[in-house]
C-alpha cells in the first residue's frame, strides 16, 4: 500500500514475500533474475550462431547426438541457424534489454528515489511480472516444439511469419507461440508503464519537485511513456498477425503468393503494413532499451566524479527530445522496402536530428567528468564504457540514416555491428553499471571491486573485438542473416574475420563467468555495508541496506535539494543529501 | 495518522531546486486525496487509444490498397446497441450525481445510496444489453455468410467490435465490483457472502467511481468512433 498507512513491516508467508510479492523491491529483483536467465539463454543461442558462421562445414558429433534434427547430416542446418538468430534477437530485445533496465532497476529504485513507499498499484505491479514470466515461458516453449523455433527473425517480417508451416520449419507452431508470447509481453509492459508514470506523477515525497528528481527517474519516466505508446502498436500488429495465421484473414498476405508450388488462398494484404506497424514500435523500443542506461550513466558519472551533472535541465530536455523524435524515425528501417524518395528524405532528416540531443548528452557527460575528482569504481568504469559505446554505435547511426548509404549497407554486418554496439552492448553496460552501483543497496553487501574491474576490462575489449570487425565485414559486402558466407566467391577471403569474431565472442562470454561468480558470491560473502557506501545523495541512500518493506520506516522523507549536490562550495562534506534540511552554502 | 518527518520543516525556506514542501511535490499522498486512480486510468486509456490508432491506420492502409474494397452492410441492430451504450453513459452520470450526495452518515440505506446503486445497476444492465446486441449483430452477419475471413472489411468489423467488446467487458467487471461493494456496505442482506470483495472507504470509492466512469465514457466514445470508421468513412 502506498501512503503513510503502511508503516510497519507486515509478516507474510514465504510465498507472499518472495514469489507473489507486491513489494516493488522484490519485483525489481524478480525482473533482474528473469533477465539474467534470459540473457544466459540468449548468449547460448549466439554461441550456436557463431559456431556455424566461423566453421560452416564443421561437424559437431556431440551436438549432433544431443540435437539430431538440428545437425542432420553433420554440420548445423541453415534452418537451425535461422531459428537461433530469431530467438537470440527476440529474447535479448524483449526479455533482457526491456526488462532489466526498465522493469528491473526501475521497479526497485523509482519509488525509493521519488520517496514513495511502493508503486501506485502494487497488485498490478505483481501481475506485470508474472505476465512477463508467462510470456517468457511461451517463448522458450517455441524452442522445443515440433518444427523448432521460427526462422523469420526478431522482426517477424510478413508474409514469411504469416503463412504458417508451408513457408518453412518453425513457421508453424513455433511462430504461433512467438506471436502469442510477444502479445502477452506487450500487455505486461503496459502494466509496468502505468505504474511508473502514475507513481512518478502522484506519489513523490514532499519537496520532490520535478526538477529535484534524479535523472534516472526522468529516464524511466520517459521510457515508460515510450513503452506506453509503442507497445499497443506492436500488440495491434501481433493481433493482426495471429488472425492471419489462424483466422484466415489477409491483413499482411498479398494476393497470388506462390509458396512451394502452391498458390496461397489469401488476397489483398500488405507485407509493408507489418513493417510500418512493427517499426513504429521497433524504433521507440531501441530507446526503451537505451534511455534507462543514459539515466544510470548520468547518475553514476556525477556520483563518482563528485560533481553535479553538467546542465541538468538540458539533460532532461535531451531525454524528452530523444523520446519524441523516436516516434518519427521508424521509416529509416524501411529504406530498402520500397518507399517514396520524399518519405525517405523526411525520415532521414528526422533520424539525423536524433544526433542533436544525443550529442548534448554526450558532451554533458564529458563536461561532468571534466575537472572532477574521479573515483574509478567498477560502476564508474562501466558508465564511462557506456559513453564510449554510445559514441561508437551512434556515429554509425548517422551513416545509416542516409538512404543512399543505407541501401548499400542495410543487409550487411555493418548494421549488425551498429545495433549491437548501441542497443545491445551499451544498454548491457548500463545494466552492469547499475548493478555495481546499487548492489550494496539491494543486498546489503559490496560486490568485489577487483573482480568487477577485471570483468569490465575483459568485456570492454571483448565486445570491441567482436563488433568492430563487423563494420569491415559489412563494408566489404558481408551479408547478414545468412548461415554461411563461404558460398560467395567475394566473401571467402573474409572468413578469417568470422573466425576471429567467434573466438572473441567465446572469450567474452567466458568472461561473464567472472561477473556471475562475483554477483552470487558477493550476495553471501561480500563486505557488509551501511546505508550510503558511495557517499551518494539520492533518497535510496537514506534508507538501510536493503531497505525495509515500506522503504522509509516510520519516517516520511522530505526533500530539500536537487539530486546532484556534490562538491558544494562551503559545505562541510563534499556532498549534500537530498533530505538534509540545513546546509551552509557559501555563494 | 500524521507521519513524522525527517526534520521539522517549519520556518525553512526552500530556494533551491523548485518548490519544496507545499509545492507540487508530494501532493495527494494522503489515501483519500490520492489521484492515482484517475492518473492511472488516463494512461491506460492512452495505451488503449494507441491500440485503436494503430488498427485505424491498418484499416486505412488496407482500404487504400484494395481496389475491390466492399464494405459489409451495417446490421440494423447496431443502432439499437449504440443507443443502449450512449444511454448507459447518462445513467452512469446519474450514479455519480447520486454519489456526490452520499455522506458517511447516510451510508446504510440513505436515499442517495439507493439511487447510487440503482443507477449503477441500470448502467450494468445497459452495458450487458449492448454486448448481447453485438453478439446478435455477429450472428446476423454470419447468417449472411460473412465471416471473419470473408472480406477485409468483415475482418476489421469482427476484430474492432470484438476488441471493443472485450474492453467493455472490463468496464462491466469494474462496475459490477463497485456495485456489489455498495450493495454489501449499504444494507443489502448479502453482506457475509461478499466479504472477499474487500473494503472501500467513501473517499476511495468516489475516486474509483470517477476513474471507472472515465473509462466507461471513453469506451462509449470509442464505439461511436469505430462505428463511424467502419460504416461512414470512405
Amino acid at each position: 500500500m502506498a501512503g503513510p498507512a503502511a508503516v510497519h513491516e507486515v509478516r507474510r508467508s514465504f510465498i507472499r514475500r518472495y514469489i507473489f510479492s507486491v513489494d516493488h523491491k522484490v519485483i525489481g529483483i524478480q525482473y533482474l533474475l528473469l533477465a539474467l536467465v534470459s540473457v544466459t539463454v540468449g548468449m547460448i543461442l549466439s554461441v550456436f550462431m557463431r559456431l556455424r558462421l566461423a566453421w560452416p562445414e564443421e561437424k559437431w558429433p556431440l551436438l549432433q547426438q544431443l540435437m539430431p534434427t538440428a545437425f542432420a547430416g553433420g554440420p548445423m542446418t541453415p534452418e537451425f541457424y535461422l531459428s537461433m538468430m530469431t530467438m537470440h534477437g527476440t529474447i535479448m530485445v524483449f526479455f533482457v534489454l526491456t526488462t532489466a533496465p526498465l522493469s528491473g532497476f526501475g521497479n526497485y529504485f523509482l519509488p525509493i528515489q521519488v520517496g514513495a513507499r511502493d508503486m501506485a498499484f502494487p497488485t498490478i505491479n505483481m501481475l506485470s511480472f508474472w505476465v512477463t514470466f508467462v510470456a517468457l515461458g511461451v517463448m522458450i516453449c517455441a524452442l522445443f516444439v515440433t518444427g523448432g523455433a521460427p526462422i523469420s527473425g526478431w522482426t517477424g517480417y510478413a508474409p514469411l511469419s504469416a503463412l504458417g508451416e508451408i513457408a518453412g520449419p518453425g513457421l508453424g507452431l513455433g511462430q504461433t507461440l512467438w506471436v502469442i508470447s510477444i502479445a502477452i509481453f506487450c500487455v505486461a509492459s503496459l502494466l509496468t508503464s502505468l505504474n511508473f508514470l502514475t507513481t512518478t506523477l502522484n506519489l513523490r515525497a514532499r519537496g520532490m519537485s520535478l526538477t529535484r528528481m534524479p535523472l534516472t527517474v526522468w529516464a524511466w519516466f520517459t521510457t515508460a511513456i515510450l513503452a506506453l505508446l509503442a507497445f499497443p502498436v506492436l500488440l495491434a500488429a501481433g493481433i493482426l498477425l495471429i488472425l492471419d495465421r489462424v483466422g484466415g484473414t489477409s491483413f499482411f498476405i498479398p494476393a497470388g503468393l506462390i509458396v512451394s508450388d502452391r498458390v496461397i488462398p489469401h488476397e489483398g494484404g500488405s507485407p509493408l503494413l507489418w513493417q510500418h506497424l512493427f517499426w513504429f514500435f521497433g524504433h521507440p523500443e531501441v530507446y526503451i532499451a537505451i534511455l534507462p542506461g543514459m539515466g544510470v550513466t548520468s547518475h553514476i558519472l556525477s556520483t563518482f566524479a563528485r560533481k553535479p551533472v553538467f546542465a541538468y535541465r538540458a539533460m532532461v530536455g535531451a531525454i524528452f527530445a530523444i523520446g519524441f523524435i523516436s516516434y518519427i524515425v521508424w521509416g529509416h528501417h524501411m529504406f530498402m522496402s520500397g518507399m517514396s524518395p520524399y518519405s525517405s528524405m523526411a525520415f532521414s532528416i528526422t533520424t539525423l536530428a536524433v544526433g542533436v540531443p544525443s550529442a548534448i548528452k554526450t558532451f554533458n557527460w564529458l563536461a561532468t567528468l571534466w575537472g572532477g575528482q574521479i573515483r574509478f569504481t567498477a560502476a564508474m568504469l562501466f558508465s564511462i564504457g557506456f559513453v564510449s559505446l554510445f559514441v561508437s554505435g551512434g556515429v554509425t547511426g548517422l551513416l545509416l540514416a542516409q538512404p543512399a548509404v543505407d541501401i548499400a549497407l542495410h543487409d550487411t554486418y555493418f548494421v549488425v555491428a551498429h545495433f549491437h554496439i548501441i542497443m545491445g552492448v551499451a544498454a548491457i553496460f548500463g545494466i552492469f553499471a547499475g548493478l555495481h552501483y546499487w548492489f550494496p543497496k539491494m543486498f546489503g553487501r559490496m560486490m568485489s571491486e577487483t573482480l568487477g574491474k577485471v570483468h569490465f576490462w575483459l568485456t570492454l575489449l571483448g565486445v570491441y573485438c567482436v563488433f568492430m570487425p563487423m563494420h569491415f565485414l559489412g563494408l566489404a559486402g558481408g551479408l547478414r542473416r545468412y548461415a554461411q558466407l563461404t558460398e560467395f566467391e567475394f566473401l571467402r577471403p573474409l572468413q578469417p574475420i568470422h573466425v576471429f569474431i567467434s573466438v572473441a565472442a567465446f572469450v567474452t562470454i567466458a568472461a561473464q563467468l567472472v561477473f556471475l561468480f562475483n554477483f552470487f558470491w558477493s550476495m553471501k560473502r561480500g563486505q557488509a555495508v551501511g546505508p550510503n557506501p558511495w557517499d551518494s545523495t539520492s533518497l535510496e541512500w537514506t534508507t538501510p541496506s536493503p531497505p525495509p518493506h515500506d522503504n522509509f520506516g516510520p519516517l516520511e522523507p522530505v526533500v530539500y535539494h536537487g539530486p546532484y549536490e556534490y562538491g558544494v562550495p562551503g559545505a562541510s562534506k563534499d556532498y549534500v543529501m537530498q533530505t538534509e534540511p540545513e546546509v551552509e552554502v557559501g555563494r | 495518522m500524521v507521519a513524522r518527518t525527517l526534520k521539522d520543516t517549519a520556518g525553512i525556506r526552500f530556494d533551491t531546486g523548485g518548490p519544496g514542501p507545499g509545492g507540487n511535490g508530494g501532493e495527494g499522498r494522503e489515501p483519500g486525496k490520492s489521484q492515482v486512480h484517475y492518473t492511472g486510468m488516463f494512461f491506460a486509456l492512452a495505451a488503449i487509444g494507441m491500440l485503436f490508432v494503430a488498427l485505424t491506420s491498418a484499416y486505412v492502409v488496407r482500404q487504400g490498397l484494395d481496389p475491390a474494397w466492399k464494405p459489409v452492410r451495417m446490421p440494423a441492430i447496431l443502432w439499437f446497441n449504440t443507443f443502449a451504450l450512449i444511454t448507459s453513459s447518462f445513467t452512469l452520470k446519474k450514479a455519480r450525481w447520486a454519489l456526490t450526495r452520499v455522506r458517511v452518515s447516510t451510508l446504510s440505506g440513505g436515499g442517495a445510496t439507493a439511487a447510487l446503486y440503482g443507477w449503477l445497476t441500470l448502467t450494468l444492465v445497459l452495458g450487458f444489453i449492448f454486448l448481447c446486441g453485438q453478439l446478435v449483430a455477429w450472428r446476423r452477419l454470419s447468417l449472411e455468410g460473412l465471416y471473419l475471413s470473408t472480406s477485409p472489411h468483415s475482418s476489421f468489423f469482427y476484430l474492432l467490435s470484438g476488441l471493443h467488446g472485450l474492453h467493455l467487458l472490463g468496464g462491466i467487471a469494474a462496475i459490477l465490483w463497485l456495485d456489489l461493494i455498495i450493495w454489501r456496505d449499504h444494507g443489502f442482506p448479502i453482506q457475509r457472502g461478499l466479504n472477499w470483495l474487500g473494503k472501500l472507504e467513501l473517499p476511495v470509492l468516489r475516486r474509483k467511481v470517477e476513474a471507472t466512469a472515465l473509462y466507461w465514457h471513453s469506451m462509449g466514445a470509442l464505439w461511436v468512433y469505430l462505428l463511424l470508421l467502419l460504416f461512414a468513412w470512405r
